[in-house]
């Protein structure tokens, strides 16, 4: 039977996914409403430069699910699956574009704020008095932590793309 | 500031209690129906009765109360601002007014209803999280996905990347304090400048950070085929999970339980 994974870029993978774990953890700025600007973003997108699009897409769902496990906020229960692993899985989207490895940063933040966005909307067609309008709030609460956190993952990105790690399966 | 001191992994808290020793997959799949339920029920005997619920296992799980609220505190400014807009927004039988500001009896039920919600929303699933390791959940995810590697879900791949990520967690951990420590030997600052520069002189940790979890998650693939890793089929488990009576007492009880509000109230 051919095997569907191979080993070394699996547990590459899972490796990646610890490592953004503890960037998540390293908060350089904590917004006022929880959201905090941090590099969690950019080994998601060093596995999803290195390997492409499917590592990369289970890479930044295993960030979301680690999330989860290690404490998350459910509070409705298509906003789990909204916040969790399918925004950070996104960010393998970055795959697809990694001889451009900047375009690939922006287009994966983006897919990442767009479900953010979406999630936000959710949870405050459920929470919020009707007459308010969810998009502002989410649009821009969205963006006060995404935005800085995706410019400073393209600096680091853009640092980083002088050294070999970045390259196909480079070590 | 960047320091990881002052991190704790997760918020599991070992015990022996009842709700430690059901198994994962019970306390998923109750989670997972306590959501769900709580959507459907809208009046405060409904939520009366899910609270009680949720009293009942808390003190089954012999969790201090203090974990469950440490929990609260990050969403407190939701929950009340939730209130409040709902008190403050909803149209009905006028109690209080302000220019613009018109607080109505309906109002204010809503915006209740909606933040006991939250509670409990955030108090239930806590539950889980505190009573079971990010291990032991990652056992009953896989066995609870199994019958989806049909349809192409890579039920043990996932799990074993999970296993892997959370050992790797407290060992990268190290790691980058290791690294930060020597790079501060070496006159690297880490705490002044702006946002760009402090993310540029994460730069040195950053380096030699992915290199060596790089290097790391390369022996230990050549440490698993050397061992004969192929994946998961034909794969055995030291500890294989069996549900006991108690996991379907549960599992009925708290089924039918929250059915029965969410159809009643």
């Amino acid at each position: 039977m051919k095997k569907q994974w191979d080993t070394k870029v699996m547990v590459e993978v899972a490796i990646a996914a610890a490592l953004a774990m503890i960037l998540s953890m390293l908060r350089l700025f904590r917004g006022p409403q929880g959201g905090s600007v941090t590099l969690e973003m950019v080994p998601i997108f060093v596995v999803s430069l290195r390997h492409g699009l499917r590592p990369g897409l289970w890479s930044g769902m295993l960030l979301g699910l680690l999330k989860l496990l290690l404490g998350a906020y459910v509070v409705h229960p298509v906003q789990f699956v909204m916040d969790y692993p399918l925004p950070f899985a996104m960010l393998g989207l970055a795959g697809l574009f990694y001889k451009r490895p900047i375009l690939g940063v922006i287009i994966g933040s983006a897919a990442r704020y767009v479900v953010h966005v979406l999630a936000g909307v959710i949870f405050w067609a459920a929470y919020a008095p009707e007459g308010t309008n969810p998009w502002i709030y989410s649009l821009s609460y969205n963006a006060s932590y995404l935005l800085p956190s995706a410019i400073l993952s393209i600096l680091v990105i853009w640092l980083l793309s002088r050294y070999p790690l970045l390259r196909r399966d480079g070590n | 500031m960047p320091s990881f001191k002052s991190i704790t992994i997760g918020q599991h808290i070992p015990g022996e209690s009842l709700l430690h020793r059901l198994d994962p997959r019970t306390k998923i799949i109750i989670t997972f129906f306590l959501v769900v339920g709580l959507f459907f029920i809208d009046n405060f005997w409904g939520y009366g009765l899910v609270a009680l619920y949720i009293g009942l296992a808390v003190l089954l799980s012999q969790i201090p109360a203090r974990f469950l609220f440490r929990g609260l505190r990050p969403v407190i400014t939701i929950i009340i601002l939730t209130f409040i807009l709902n008190a403050f927004m909803t149209e009905g039988e006028v109690i209080w007014q302000w220019r613009f500001l018109v607080l109505t009896k309906d109002g204010l039920v809503k915006g209740g209803m909606l933040a006991v919600r939250l509670i409990l929303l955030i108090v239930g699933t806590s539950i889980l999280t505190l009573t079971t390791s990010p291990i032991a959940l990652t056992d009953g995810l896989e066995s609870l996905l199994r019958p989806g590697a049909r349809i192409g879900i890579p039920a043990h791949e996932l799990a074993m990347m999970m296993t892997i990520a959370l050992r790797f967690i407290p060992t990268l951990l190290e790691e980058a304090e290791k690294i930060m420590k020597a790079q501060m030997a070496r006159g690297a600052d880490f705490e002044s400048g702006n946002l760009f520069q402090r993310a540029k002189s994460l730069l040195p940790l950053l380096v030699p950070l992915f290199v060596s979890a790089f290097r790391r998650a390369d022996e230990l693939a050549v440490a698993m085929e050397a061992r004969c890793y192929r994946g998961g089929e034909g794969r055995t488990k030291l500890n294989i999970l069996a549900f006991r009576w108690v996991d379907y007492l549960a599992l009925f009880g708290s089924g039918f339980f929250i059915g029965w509000l969410g159809w009643a109230f």
